[in-house]
């Protein structure tokens, strides 16, 4: 198993290479370049083209690949244009935003799914299995846009429970209760967007699991020796269920990560997705390579962490 | 001996499982018949679409899309049922014409990545070994990319873009999943002796993996492509929604519920993005219905009926 | 002259391994016969499962790739054009499957079935195709009304008599036949090979008959190939080696044979306990030290054996 996680993360190193080499002629293409936007009238157009001469504006692509590589691999991916600082320090400050959305989102997104799968699957055919059903058509139906849109009109400008954008309020020292439940309640509309939406994976793995337990021959035998039904569920049958959801968690955790494009605008939540839509607007090339190359490797090590935890939870299934 | 008989008993079985009897398109109507829910989602979208296709040519289309200046931001009434929006058209007109391009498009990509990903995956199937390798190595970096992303930073960067070129990049990037499945199913109609046969009866390649194999796998194909149906409308929608998607002359569903954007239109006048975005829920919800029970058709282990 | 001819032909699979997935090793499906069939006769080839019989008939038939070795047909060396659709061989040579329920397109009407063929090679009128079809289906015993049926509404029996017709609709000199009863009902069995004998003496046709079924083999068979790990044990008249079997492995198939005399069970059953132990002692006679199988050597007229 440890030659093919090695051989998976092997394959990963030309992956990246063909990426980066992709998003930088994409890059290339687009209109502009990082001094359109600093025209000052300080500054003559003559000493404009001198920089640009200077930082290498006019070197052939392969060149400027080239000086791209070797500054990213010595952990240098150049400066932001439009907010003066350095991209890795950019995508950090971000990066924090968006994990703890994401962390928020998947604990709602697992309380609902496994609670909604566990009463689906033991409640196969009932009516409150056919409204669980009924409800995963609805959140696979919705666009997560719609919904954003939806409940910031009803929940935050009708309601007023909730903050209509941002991270924090005005005037909160960080560090104190306050601050933090403010963060809360600020994230709390776009995680429930999100977690009402996302949970229909984990109900269907969880449902057909606990419906395809339920005739094993284990279960059968239990029940037979006279084993209450309850024990039957907690010791033998949710036990077995759940490893597979587990391992669910890696793709959910990349899926996230990299879906939350729509939420975050909606929300003006300033993670890394809504950092990518301003530097995609402002031309701020060096975040936007930054961070596909970033959400590209993100998905792949998502999936990894899900075949590893399918592996180690199920000696059947081996990774190929 | 006993043990030969059994283990022949069990590929037949296996054969016999993998080979549907010709009868789909009947399946399907006797799904839908029992499903009740399938069959009203049916005719909820059949009575959709005739409302938007109809009504669109009967609908004074250069009336809808007039600027009118005295009638701006109006709320429903008895003349504009929907209201108007902020240059004063009629929503109900900018709901046909979204509704339909909307449809269009999700049918566009659909299409377009049903043909690519199928005649792919069929070929990585049916040839297998160098060919299936190399297949699979483009299809896995081309997973691994940020979907949204891409399609954000290519149309950024396309000067003048329209819904040809929309659909195209959409779906240069979503055809995946279909050459996956057709490749699975491909490998597993492979190994059946029906392809071996042809081969020996000197039909050639192309001719085996269109007339023979697909044939026996396009029911569950079609299958997946009604549910990408629904998944591509809401990906038009917000990536319109975004800014990023149709041009916004192109009246679509998204573009109406880009109408939110606007914290005044949010808060002010639902009328103007609230209609579009029950109907696309509502559509979505009715596609994904209908593609349940015709899924249930194509595989027989699961049919109610 | 034979009608065909292998000589040591080599049926390689590679393994992949490693970090870098580079070729570790081979997996010898087939390694190195030679057989010959003349026209008209049957020539059957034994095994048990993972011996390379199916293999052996899937290279003949240009299924898999050749690793090394050639093959003769006619006297011409068709081994490069064996995969190739527009060669002769391909209309001389053909196959009936073992599995009948998988061998037919379940989404094809019979006529399109047994017609594939003839539209690939020979262009005519959909009038004289329909006719060719209705002879074709008469040969095998069917009706023409079943033209317009689907494959799911036959039996077993009648969907490999299907098989056959269209095995011979581009009048073949040679037919491989993989197995063609083990998936039938014993009933039905003797029915199809008395057929098969029939159609044998109406065409003068050839058959490689591949089977694990030495009882049906001697039904069929004038000579036999005994195969053994990739490569054969023992070949030679049927007669030879059912009475005299010099080979440990092909001792112990015949006596595997069931016999219906229940009077005899015992005797066969001690018969068969002294096999066993006989393979057991003398099977590092029979094999070398990488378990291979030796080289043929003569040990009789029309009697051949691997020994070392």
């Amino acid at each position: 198993m440890w030659k093919t996680i090695l051989r998976r993360l092997l394959v990963l190193i030309p992956q990246v290479a063909v990426l980066s080499l992709l998003v930088f002629i994409l890059a290339s293409f687009m209109p502009g370049d990082a001094l359109t936007g600093k025209i000052d009238p300080n500054v003559s157009p003559e000493r404009l083209e001198e920089l640009r001469e200077k930082w290498g504006f006019y070197d052939p692509w392969y060149v400027k690949y080239g000086r791209w590589v070797t500054d990213a691999l010595s952990g240098d991916l150049g400066e932001s244009t439009s907010y003066k600082i350095p991209v890795t320090e950019l995508i950090g400050n971000r990066a924090a935003n968006t994990f703890w959305l994401s962390l928020l989102t998947l604990g709602i997104t697992y309380i609902i799914g496994v609670s909604f799968g566990v009463i689906s699957g033991r409640f196969n055919g009932k009516p409150v299995d056919k409204a669980i059903s009924f409800y995963t058509f609805l959140a696979l139906a919705m666009p997560s846009i719609v919904l954003g849109v939806i409940n910031i009109y009803f929940f935050s400008l009708k309601l007023n429970w909730f903050p209509m954008g941002g991270t924090v309020n005005v005037g909160m020292q960080p560090g104190t209760l306050s601050y933090f439940l403010s963060r809360i309640h600020h994230m709390l509309l776009p995680a429930i967007t999100g977690g009402v939406l996302y949970p229909v994976g984990v109900i269907q793995i969880l449902k057909s699991e606990i419906v395809d337990y339920k005739i094993s021959d284990f279960v059968m035998t239990a029940r037979s020796k006279g084993v209450p039904e309850k024990t039957i569920y907690t010791r033998h049958i949710l036990r077995n269920a759940f490893l597979p959801t587990a391992a669910n968690l890696g793709y959910d955790i990349a899926f996230l990560l990299g879906g939350s494009i729509f939420i975050e605008r909606i929300f003006s939540y300033p993670g890394m997705g809504n950092l990518f839509l301003d530097s995609i607007l402002r031309r701020d090339y060096a975040v936007v390579n930054a961070l596909i190359i970033l959400f590209a490797v993100l998905t792949v090590l998502g999936t990894l962490i899900s075949d590893i935890i399918m592996s180690a939870v199920d000696p059947r299934i081996r990774i190929k | 001996m006993e043990n030969l008989k059994n283990k022949r008993s069990k590929k037949t079985d296996e054969s016999k499982k993998l080979l549907n009897k010709p009868s789909f398109g009947r399946a399907v109507r006797i799904e839908l018949v029992h499903d009740k829910l399938a069959m009203v989602s049916f005719i909820l979208l059949i009575i959709i679409f005739a409302t938007v296709f109809i009504g669109s040519t009967f609908f004074d289309l250069g009336e809808a899309v007039k600027v009118k200046l005295g009638m701006i931001n109006k709320p429903p009434s008895a003349d504009y049922i929907l209201g108007t929006d902020a240059s004063g058209r009629d929503m109900v007109g900018q709901m046909f014409l979204g509704a339909r391009n909307s449809f269009l498009i999700a049918i566009g990509v659909t299409a377009l990545c049903g043909i690519v990903g199928i005649l792919v995956g069929l070929i990585a199937g049916y040839f297998g070994g160098r060919t299936d390798n190399i297949i699979m190595r483009v299809i896995d970096f081309i997973s691994m990319l940020p979907r949204l992303m891409i399609i954000i930073a290519i149309i950024s960067i396309i000067p003048k873009y329209d819904v040809i070129t929309f659909v195209l990049i959409v779906s240069a990037l979503s055809w995946l999943s279909d050459a996956r499945l057709t490749r699975a199913k491909t490998l597993q109609q492979g190994s059946l002796d029906y392809v071996q046969a042809s081969r020996t009866l000197g039909t050639r390649n192309f001719v085996i993996m269109f007339r023979e194999v697909f044939p026996n796998i396009g029911s569950i194909i079609i299958v997946n492509l009604t549910l990408n149906l629904a998944g591509n409308m809401g990906l038009e929608t917000g990536l319109t929604v975004l800014g990023f998607g149709l041009p916004f002359n192109t009246p679509s569903l998204g573009t109406l519920i880009n109408y939110a954007m606007n914290p005044d239109n949010l808060q002010r006048r639902p009328w103007q993005w609230l209609p579009a975005s029950i109907l696309i829920v509502v559509m979505m919800l009715c596609i994904y219905f209908v593609g349940q029970a015709v899924k249930r058709a194509a595989d027989a282990k699961q049919r109610v009926a | 002259m034979a009608l065909l001819e292998v000589n040591d032909l080599k049926v390689h699979y590679p393994i992949r391994g490693g970090i870098l997935g580079r070729v570790q090793s081979y997996v010898k499906a087939v390694d190195g016969i030679s057989f010959r069939i003349d026209e008209g006769e049957t020539l059957g080839l034994v095994g048990e499962s993972g011996s390379g019989k199916s293999t052996t008939g899937k290279a003949v038939m240009g299924l898999v790739e050749i690793t090394a070795g050639e093959i003769l047909f006619d006297g011409k060396d068709i081994t490069r054009y064996i995969g190739k659709n527009h060669s002769s061989y391909r209309k001389s040579v053909q196959m009936i499957f073992q599995d009948s329920y998988s061998s037919l397109n379940p989404k094809k009407r019979i006529l399109d079935i047994i017609a594939e063929p003839l539209r690939n090679f020979e262009k005519q009128t959909a009038g004289k195709e329909k006719k060719r079809i209705e002879e074709l289906l008469e040969i095998v015993g069917m009706s023409s009304e079943t033209m317009f049926k689907y494959p799911y509404e036959f039996s077993g029996g009648q969907r490999q008599r299907i098989g056959i017709a269209r095995a011979l609709a581009l009048r073949p000199k040679l037919i491989i036949a993989d197995e063609p009863v083990s998936a039938l009902d014993l009933s039905v069995q003797a029915q199809v090979l008395n057929f098969m004998k029939d159609i044998q003496k109406q065409f003068n046709l050839a058959f490689l008959f591949i089977s694990h079924d030495l009882g049906v083999v001697k039904h069929m068979c004038k000579n036999l190939i005994i195969m053994n790990k990739g490569r054969i044990v023992e070949k030679g008249v049927k007669e030879r080696i059912f009475e005299n079997p010099q080979h440990i492995y092909t001792k112990r198939l015949l006596a595997a044979i069931p016999d219906i005399n229940p009077d005899r069970r015992e005797e066969l059953q001690h018969f068969r306990e002294q096999v066993a132990e006989e393979y057991e002692s003398k099977y590092h006679i029979y094999y070398d030290k990488d378990q291979r199988v030796y080289d043929l050597k003569k040990t009789g007229d029309d009697h051949f054996v691997a020994l070392p």
